[in-house]
């Protein structure tokens, strides 16, 4: 019985880190360390991202994720009055939902255990300066739209806070 | 077994950087309160050992030999993970820094966004070191700090943005094997925008409004004593030399000068950056909240913008 | 290589993590322990704590930490062009360039709608 590989061995140990971050999220009553949970579990994915050798990606789920969408949560949070949290407001429906979304994540895991994936065997050497050149030449469109939506997004962010004043 | 080889040494060097990380917080600090009092025409600590250089020893015993008082009503975890989630990514930031001519603990392909990503995870425990502290005060110190590290990082990033155009490279080593010029030359905007910045993210000099001990007592880490509050110290005075090696390498060339070896250099230049920073810190009057907040966004990120185009400009004739 | 350097990221955050809290608990022993209920209160000038905590808070905070995640994505979206602008042609640094006029105008729009402004 040989040790399995390290690579295996980290992808396992990410793995139960994300799920057990996102499950303790998922049920815990206590809504700060729920959030914090969170950020175990985009942590958790970060270094999955970095198990494939999408280092760029890691650092992109670490930055916008954890340094700036798990800050808002919290800032979201904080200027409600934080504690416990509510009990849920679905009433009977409750089983209902509840089967549903098991069903909908089994059909998922089944999918995904099944779908052929390709196997990496060597990192692409180049593959940061892939992704900067893809960005600028096939899909440059996709690279300005998502410039137009950023800005969408301030626009849209600040009429929804500040409310059609003006 | 290359696999727990490798694990050990990054665990090796995890022991060693923080213990430097330990040692340069207990200088720093001393170095701070002597330049401080000679700015201030006093001369600091002396009583303690030749020259006053036990002091921070002595401190270092006396705070580990304190009482561990945490607030009553203090969410346990919270109060507990807030420091070290604040000062493990400033730690763990030291892994891309070449400290000398290529001596880096790993040199990431992409070390720049290492630099810059990892550290944006202590907002969080600004935030948590704040909130559990179960004090209206803290609490606000947690916030204020909270929202000024975000304002800034985007300009900081901005501005290392422009060296990566210029240099090609998302690597620090190899910024600094390219760099011919330094690039604080071709981009002197983005050379004083990153210094700006880094001052504000560590809570320091003219931005220190969420630690500022005449407004709401000491902020977020009010309730904090002992080996906890320090560890929020060494968060600053590492990152302080993090920052200032890090603006060694992408804007002063680190290693590069003549006759000295690379080493020599790298370290002479940081150090001057340290000084730099201490001086400021205790040269200029602290901002107010909302001209702090300005000066973030009205200020410092059209001028990292502009200094972008300039990188573009720098490009083109480079060329 | 890029397997070691998780690996690697890993020991040396377990070392930066464990070593000081087994610092913080070794030393737990040495330290004096008396518990008094003014210790647990929090500080406010050696008055008994008179603000109620964890109350809701200005909107400001919320409104900067919208933008700004809006501008960390632009931001990291840069990063990822910024690399290889130097070995392409000038129309890739034009492109690039248009990126960032479009969301400097967010910039501006926040601007000028007063959004910036802290209270």
């Amino acid at each position: 019985m040989s040790i399995p590989a390290p690579a295996d061995i980290l992808f396992w140990f990410f793995a139960a880190a994300a799920v057990g971050g996102a499950a303790y999220a998922v049920t815990s009553a206590h809504l700060i360390r729920s959030i914090l949970a969170f950020g175990a579990f985009l942590t958790a994915v970060a270094g999955e991202y970095y198990l494939l050798a999408a280092e760029f990606v890691a650092l992109v789920q670490i930055f916008v994720y954890v340094g700036g969408v798990l800050v808002l949560m919290l800032f979201a949070l904080m200027l409600s009055t934080p504690g416990e949290s509510q009990p849920s407001s679905l009433g009977r429906w409750s089983p209902a939902v509840g089967v549903t979304a098991v069903g909908v994540g089994a059909a998922i895991m089944i999918a995904a255990w099944h779908t052929p994936l390709p196997v990496v065997k060597e990192p692409a050497a180049g593959r940061l300066d892939h992704l900067g050149q893809a960005l600028l030449g096939d899909h440059v469109v996709v690279f300005e739209l998502v410039g137009v939506l950023l800005f969408a997004a301030v626009v849209t962010a600040l009429v929804a806070v500040r409310g059609e004043r003006r | 077994m290359s696999a727990l080889f490798t694990f050990l040494w990054g665990f090796a060097m995890g022991v060693i950087l923080l213990s430097l990380v330990g040692g340069f917080t207990a200088g720093f600090i001393l170095v701070e309160r002597k330049v401080s009092a000679r700015m201030q025409m006093r001369i600091g600590p002396v009583h303690t050992g030749p020259h006053g250089l036990l002091q921070t020893v002595a401190d270092m015993i006396k705070l580990m030999m304190k009482e561990d008082v945490r607030p009553a009503r203090a969410d346990r975890v919270a109060f507990n993970l807030g420091p070290l989630l604040t000062a493990v990514p400033a730690v763990m930031s030291f892994v891309v820094l070449p400290l000398g001519a290529g001596v880096v603990a790993r040199d990431l392909n992409v070390g720049v966004l290492y630099f810059l990503a990892v550290p944006s995870i202590s907002v969080v425990g600004l935030v948590m070191a704040g909130w559990a502290s179960y004090d209206n005060y803290s609490f606000l110190g947690g916030l204020r700090a909270a929202a000024q590290f975000i304002s800034y990082e985007i300009p900081r990033t901005l501005s290392v943005v422009g060296v990566v155009v210029v240099a090609g490279t998302l690597s620090t080593v190899r910024i600094m094997e390219v760099q011919t010029i330094p690039y604080a030359v071709l981009l002197p905007v983005g050379f004083v925008v990153y210094l700006i910045t880094s001052v504000a993210e560590l809570n320091r000099g003219p931005f220190d409004i969420p630690e500022a001990e005449s407004e709401i007592v000491a902020g977020f880490h009010t309730e904090y004593s002992g080996l906890r509050w320090s560890l929020f110290f060494m968060a600053e005075y590492g990152g302080m030399f993090a920052a200032s090696a890090f603006a060694t390498v992408l804007f002063l060339g680190g290693g590069a000068g003549p006759l000295l070896p690379g080493f020599a250099w790298f370290w002479l230049k940081t150090l001057a950056l340290v000084f730099v920073l201490m001086w400021v810190r205790w040269t200029l009057p602290r901002f107010r909240a909302d001209q702090l907040m300005a000066l973030a966004w009205k200020g410092l990120l059209p001028a990292a913008l502009i200094n972008l185009g300039l990188a573009f400009v720098v490009l083109f004739l480079v060329r | 290589m890029v397997v070691g350097d998780v690996i690697f990221l890993l020991g040396f955050g377990m070392a930066v993590v464990i070593l000081p809290v087994a610092t913080l608990g070794v030393l737990g022993w040495f330290r004096p322990q008396l518990p008094e209920r003014v210790k647990g209160e929090g500080y406010e000038s050696g008055m008994p704590q008179a603000s109620i905590p964890r109350r809701p808070f200005h909107m400001a905070y919320y409104n900067f930490a919208l933008i700004f995640v809006v501008f960390d994505v632009e931001a990291v979206l840069l990063f990822a062009v910024a690399g290889v602008l130097r070995d392409l042609t000038l129309g890739a640094t034009v492109k690039t360039a248009v990126f960032v006029i479009l969301v400097g105008d967010g910039l501006l729009y926040a601007w000028r709608k007063g959004a910036l402004v802290w209270r």
